[in-house]
């Protein structure tokens, strides 16, 4: 597909296009730190943009989402209804390489072969994914692949302060048709193939082969000893899906996230918990996203996004647990752990 | 496609109480539209989830079988608060049913298979139904001899107990040995455990196909004397419980391993479960 160059003018003019049919949501700053939210219509995000806070998950499976409405009716059946799923067409610029390829995961999930979340399909199909290259890792980040185009329709590399556009899928195509801008010229491809080659090595997300053997270990009781069990991790992670469904008792049916850090995720109603201690459930997200997913879609549930990292509030560090569990077979690496 | 989140909606046709203690309950649902049931197929060993509005929603096995035209039936044991809400119930209300979901008994595979059939407590509904589908008269010949072990504590908490003492003791083409754990005044059946009587009263095989439902203590017994009795791993099925809210394998609660519960399963076969973690 193509690749075009644009200045900064030229990438707001066309944004401004894109915002006359679409509604563009870009990283937004707030008290906290960046956000998506509506664009401004006129500013480009600033140099101090690393990542938004939460992932854009929420964009596509909301924190909070209403499933089902429903009224009872004295003497009558109730009336339970889908509430209106938007189908406004969407544009969210700025997202990182790794947050949009956490979309694809999430594809796995909600868009699977049996069934469809008509609600998470429905945002996924209406939105153009628009990308934008980080200059250099954060301190928490470990993707491997800066430039990953996994789960962007347009990605955006910031070359010589000009903006060099790379058109991925056919929906980036037409969203770009009819601009008048430069194809981008050997030269500047050169440039950003340099940058791509180059960049430093991060740590090798793969422990599939040591998981296969190691889920009876006692490493997992040292890994969760200061874990305490908060859930931000999963709460903060792309790639995590898990939610909980429960009748608010004013006529709503609200699906919400969820977390496996918790107790009650997995705690049956006779009181019997397959997952009873913070052991089991620290395995369990560790398996669950270096080992079942992969076994399962054949990619790692992880993008390196680093928010856990930054978020956990006793630095369990998603980095360390990797390294861990990479040498934890023989006893020597077990005691100096 | 249907939106997998919009139950169906039933109406309570007919309340059974189970028990003596009354905390076991058989609710008989009809499908308020034709269209409804025409759409809702399934097969045994599959469930559906149970929703009651303001309350919530929760997993059970379907008892009743695809024979029963119209209709499904659940046995419900009082322990939580849907299921108290259920337990509340009137003839003539209405609840949610969203389903069928899960895979359900390997029919496929059972096709041709002497079968024995080992159920312990209210853990027998999805095993009353694959019965119920296999002595239903153009099925019945598909499938080679059926010999049913049910156990429970004491007679009161046996389910369907009309159909399996009126009926099915009456049949020749099933043999049924229904078990109380100790002797109890005017019982003529069997006495003992599960797996006593299994090993009492089942023949060594090496092809017949067990499916075994009921607490975990009762399946941790059994399956030694199946293996004794000739059983593979890879002949002896069973269904599990987890906890569950979507019942379709987005919400990530009900894995065993890569394998959701409420998808991949709830039937599973031993050899299967062998390759698992044992996180149950």
């Amino acid at each position: 597909m193509s690749k075009y160059i644009m200045f900064g003018e030229e990438l707001l003019q066309w944004l401004q296009n894109l915002a006359k049919e679409s509604k563009v949501l870009a990283p937004v700053k707030e008290e906290y730190g960046y956000t998506f939210a509506e664009w401004d219509k006129k500013s480009l995000p600033g140099d101090d943009y690393r990542n938004t806070l939460k992932p854009p998950k929420d964009l596509f499976f909301p924190q909070h989402e209403t499933l089902l409405k429903y009224e009872k009716i004295k003497g009558e059946n109730p009336l339970v209804e889908v509430p209106d799923i938007p189908e406004d067409k969407r544009v969210i610029f700025g997202i990182r390489p790794c947050d949009a390829s956490s979309l694809v995961l999430l594809d796995n999930i909600f868009m699977g072969e049996d069934y469809v979340d008509p609600y998470y399909e429905a945002r996924r199909s209406n939105t153009l994914i628009v990308s934008l290259v980080c200059r250099t890792r954060g301190k928490s980040c470990f993707c491997e692949d800066l430039f990953s185009t996994k789960g962007s329709d347009i990605l955006i590399i910031k070359v010589d302060g000009n903006y060099l556009v790379e058109i991925l899928t056919y929906r980036g195509e037409a969203a770009f048709k009819g601009i008048g801008s430069k194809e981008a010229d050997e030269k500047i491809v050169k440039k950003a193939d340099k940058l791509k080659r180059t960049q430093e090595e991060v740590l090798d997300k793969d422990i599939f082969e040591k998981l296969r053997t190691i889920y009876d270990n006692p490493i997992w009781k040292q890994l969760q000893e200061k874990c305490v069990n908060c859930g931000v991790c999963t709460f903060l992670c792309p790639t995590c899906h898990c939610f909980d469904i429960t009748d608010d008792k004013r006529g709503k049916k609200v699906r919400s996230w969820d977390s496996c850090m918790f107790a009650s995720f997995t705690k049956q109603a006779s009181g019997h918990n397959p997952r009873p201690t913070g052991t089991e459930r620290l395995r369990q997200r560790i398996m669950h996203k270096f080992y079942y997913f992969p076994e399962k879609y054949h990619d790692i549930a992880c993008v390196g996004c680093g928010r856990c990292v930054e978020k956990c509030p006793v630095n369990l560090d998603i980095r360390q647990v990797i390294e861990k569990i990479r040498g934890c077979l023989d006893e020597k690496s077990l005691s100096a752990i | 496609m249907k939106n997998p989140y919009q139950p169906y909606e039933m109406k309570v046709e007919e309340i059974i109480t189970e028990s003596p203690e009354k905390d076991l309950k058989t609710f008989y649902l009809s499908f308020v539209t034709d269209q409804d049931a025409d759409n809702f197929n399934y097969i045994p060993g599959q469930f559906a989830e149970i929703s009651i509005l303001g309350i919530g929603e929760a997993p059970f096995g379907i008892a009743s079988a695809p024979c029963e035209k119209g209709m499904l039936s659940f046995s419900v044991k009082k322990v939580g608060s849907l299921t108290g809400a259920l337990h509340e119930l009137e003839k003539g209300d209405i609840v949610g049913v969203r389903g069928p979901l899960g895979n359900g008994w390997p029919i496929n595979q059972l096709k041709g298979k002497d079968l024995v059939v080992i159920g312990g407590g209210f853990a027998f509904t999805t095993l009353r139904s694959l019965v119920k589908y296999i002595i239903e008269p153009k099925n019945r010949q598909d499938f080679g001899n059926v010999d049913i072990v049910y156990g429970n504590r004491n007679p009161g908490q046996i389910l369907y107990k009309k159909e399996l003492i009126e009926d099915w003791m009456n049949r020749d083409d099933i043999n049924i040995y229904l078990t109380i754990d100790k002797p109890s005044e005017g019982w003529k059946y069997q006495v003992g455990f599960v797996p006593q009587v299994t090993e009492k009263v089942i023949k060594p095989s090496q092809n017949a196909i067990a499916l075994v439902c009921g607490p975990p203590v009762m399946i941790k017994f059994t399956l030694p004397v199946l293996k004794k009795l000739g059983f593979t791993s890879d002949r002896i099925y069973t269904s599990l419980e987890m906890k569950m809210k979507c019942g379709i394998g987005m919400c990530g609660r009900c894995n065993i391993g890569s394998k959701y519960v409420c998808k991949d399963g709830p039937v599973f076969s031993m050899a299967e479960l062998e390759k698992l973690p044992s996180e149950y």
